[in-house]
């Protein structure tokens, strides 16, 4: 994780909810302000209405002396929130004589209008209420601060915020938990990744059943383990395999060098020589064949749609290597068309042919039969041998490296077939094995076929 | 001393043949894990050289199954694999000794003969009867201090003999002993040899134990 930012999927889930949830808290609560708003103008209107009504009632009937008796007795019981004037119209002309007015009330009419009106006064906003009585002679003012509405709003606002302020730690809690616990099977996965040997690769375990979400990533994940353990146990193979074919010849050839320069026979000295450089004949074959299957990445392919002239190359491999089958009395024949064009890249042709014809050479005895064919119209071609040929049960192992036939007597090296196949690969060719020339002691040798895709030569175009 | 490689490479085997029958070890070779066990069944040998890598038969299934009859012979494992876990392997299948390809002739040859002298239970390298001294390294001889010249074969008798002091060795397994497969055998070459040994070495030497074989007494040096 060296570098790269990480950021903890718990806690981000767990803020995104929260932060989903008060939201819609909060606006639930906005919405329950508003409402509660609503409904407390409606109640203290009707409130302040029956207010006045009630003080004109009293007024008209008993006088301000009542008015005052009343009120006193009834701000004892109940906390009116609510002033009040009350006027009587002058007997002559237009001005109006207080009567009475609570503490919070100047001697000033507080409003003109009649109904409900709104306006501040000394600062603060207030709402009034005037109604008039037998004809206009007496008027009642009944005002009241919104400031209580407000107050009275917040505090309904206020029960409905205060679970969630308790609350929101809670459900976070619950959230942090719960996401806890869903997410225990990727802290399974990772423990169980980590606890992975590299020498031992085997696919992730993890007890209990998986989720829907994750079971696709253990299995991508296992699968990748069991391409990365098959690679590796190749890779371990192949090292395994190379130490021993290096280091046997190495070994020959130091005891053998040593024989030869402790020998006291010439002939004993001579033979030891023989064997020393038939031994780095055979280590130069080695390298020669590692390194032409170091060089066969399919990546350094030659550009696509290059056509190259199979016929061509069979001839020319087999005349180059006839000298070899006729020093061992074997005979090599070479039945191809004039020409035949496979999609590919010369060298690696040739390499492939050459290393079919040079094994059909060495595993076959002496006074043997290689035969190689092209067949431009089944497109495909064979070398055909009578050596010892190759069981079938054996024949799709000889095509990893380093293996070899049982009898080990050649001086090959086990390198040549898996050169073949994978060059095969590489030119998209199948690769097959049936069986070869008739062997004179009974039974068939081998034969090697190759079949080609169409070739489509793009610069003949 | 006889022994038995089993490698399935023609120039290696060739080659350690030939280098170890020239410090005078009897080496007979074969070539796979079949003929490797049919080979120990039927004759003696006195360490076994075993590759690993072997066609037909794989060298570890070879000594398991050497081991599981019951046969001692000490085991060297001369093979290409150098992993710790090969190693361990071989040695807790009962090989006495393991050696990484590519190895020295001197260094084969000295630890063959200290797997023998181990398997003899002896702690010295060199065998000693009376004022007789072999150094089977140095292929010496000497006598109350004095260097004694023996043939190869002469040398190889002697050592055989001192190997086994105390014990009468019959003419077929002093034989066995002394000659590979393919060794030319002359007859009575062993008694022309212990005639010549008696006389550079005096006659009390070598006993006769008429007709049984020959011995060497335990005397200690």
């Amino acid at each position: 994780m060296s570098g790269r930012q990480t950021y903890s999927l718990r806690r981000r889930l767990v803020g995104l909810l929260i932060a989903v949830v008060a939201l819609l808290w909060s606006l639930s609560a906005a919405v329950a302000f508003r409402t509660a708003h609503g409904e407390a103008d409606e109640l203290f209107d009707a409130q302040m209405v029956q207010v006045a009504e009630t003080l004109l009632a009293i007024v008209a009937a008993g006088g301000p002396g009542q008015v005052a008796h009343e009120m006193a007795e009834h701000q004892h019981d109940y906390q009116l929130p609510v002033a009040f004037q009350a006027w009587q119209r002058e007997q002559a002309g237009d001005g109006w004589n207080l009567l009475v007015r609570s503490a919070e009330m100047t001697d000033v009419p507080a409003t003109r209008e009649s109904g409900f009106d709104e306006h501040e006064q000394q600062g603060e906003l207030w709402r009034f209420y005037t109604v008039d009585h037998d004809h206009g002679r007496y008027r009642v003012i009944v005002g009241q601060q919104h400031a209580t509405r407000y107050r009275l709003a917040g505090e309904i606002a206020l029960h409905l915020l205060l679970p969630i302020l308790i609350g929101l730690p809670l459900i976070a809690i619950g959230i942090w938990i719960v996401v806890g616990r869903a997410l225990r099977p990727v802290d399974a996965v990772a423990g169980a990744l980590g606890g992975l040997d590299a020498r031992h690769l085997s696919p992730v375990r993890i007890h209990g059943p998986l989720p829907a979400e994750i079971a696709p990533l253990v299995g991508s994940l296992d699968a990748l383990v069991v391409r990365l353990a098959e690679a590796l146990d190749n890779e371990r193979r192949f090292t395994a395999d190379a130490a021993h074919e290096l280091r046997t010849p190495l070994a020959a050839l130091r005891i053998q060098a040593q024989v030869a320069s402790r020998a006291v026979e010439s002939g004993a000295r001579q033979h030891a020589l023989e064997q020393v450089l038939s031994g780095v004949e055979r280590m130069t074959h080695l390298v020669e064949q590692l390194l032409t299957l170091a060089r066969l990445d399919p990546d350094a392919m030659l550009p696509d749609g290059v056509c190259v002239d199979l016929a061509e190359i069979a001839r020319s491999v087999c005349s180059s290597l006839a000298p070899q089958a006729l020093r061992r009395d074997q005979g090599l024949s070479l039945d191809a068309p004039d020409a035949m064009p496979v999609l590919g890249n010369h060298w690696w042709l040739e390499v492939l042919l050459r290393n079919l014809v040079d094994n059909a050479l060495r595993y076959t005895p002496a006074g043997g039969e290689v035969r190689v064919v092209v067949d431009a119209a089944g497109r495909c071609m064979s070398v055909s041998d009578s050596g010892p040929g190759i069981d079938p049960v054996l024949r799709d192992k000889m095509l990893t490296r380093f293996a070899r036939g049982v009898e080990a007597d050649t001086e090959g090296c086990g390198l040549g077939l898996s050169i073949v196949a994978r060059i095969a690969a590489i030119l998209d060719a199948r690769l097959h094995f049936e069986q070869g020339l008739a062997r004179p002691e009974g039974g068939e040798g081998l034969a090697v076929v190759l079949t080609f895709p169409p070739a489509i030569d793009s610069s003949s175009r | 001393m006889r022994i038995l490689l089993v490698e399935d490479d023609r120039m290696l085997g060739d080659g350690v043949q030939a280098g170890l029958g020239a410090v005078g070890f009897a080496v007979d070779w074969v070539r796979d894990g079949e003929s490797a066990l049919a080979a120990l069944a039927g004759e003696a040998f006195s360490a076994v050289l075993l590759d690993l890598g072997l066609p037909r038969r794989d060298g570890l299934s070879v000594l398991a199954e050497l081991r599981s009859t019951g046969n001692r012979v000490p085991v060297m494992i001369l093979t290409a694999r150098d992993q710790v876990a090969d190693k361990v392997r071989g040695l807790d299948l009962g090989a006495d000794d393991y050696l990484v390809k590519p190895f020295d002739l001197d260094e084969l040859a000295a630890r063959l003969r200290a797997l023998l002298r181990r398997s003899s239970g002896r702690a010295n390298a060199c065998l000693r009867h009376g004022d007789l001294v072999l150094d089977p390294a140095a292929r010496t001889v000497t006598q109350r201090g004095e260097a004694v010249s023996l043939t190869s074969r002469e040398f190889d008798l002697l050592n055989v003999l001192l190997d086994s002091a105390g014990r009468v060795l019959t003419r077929r397994a002093l034989e066995e002993q002394l000659y590979a497969w393919g060794d030319a055998l002359e007859s009575n070459a062993l008694e022309v040899h212990v005639h010549h040994l008696r006389r550079k070495l005096g006659g009390d030497v070598i006993r006769t134990v008429r007709g049984v074989g020959y011995m060497v007494d335990e005397v200690p040096g």
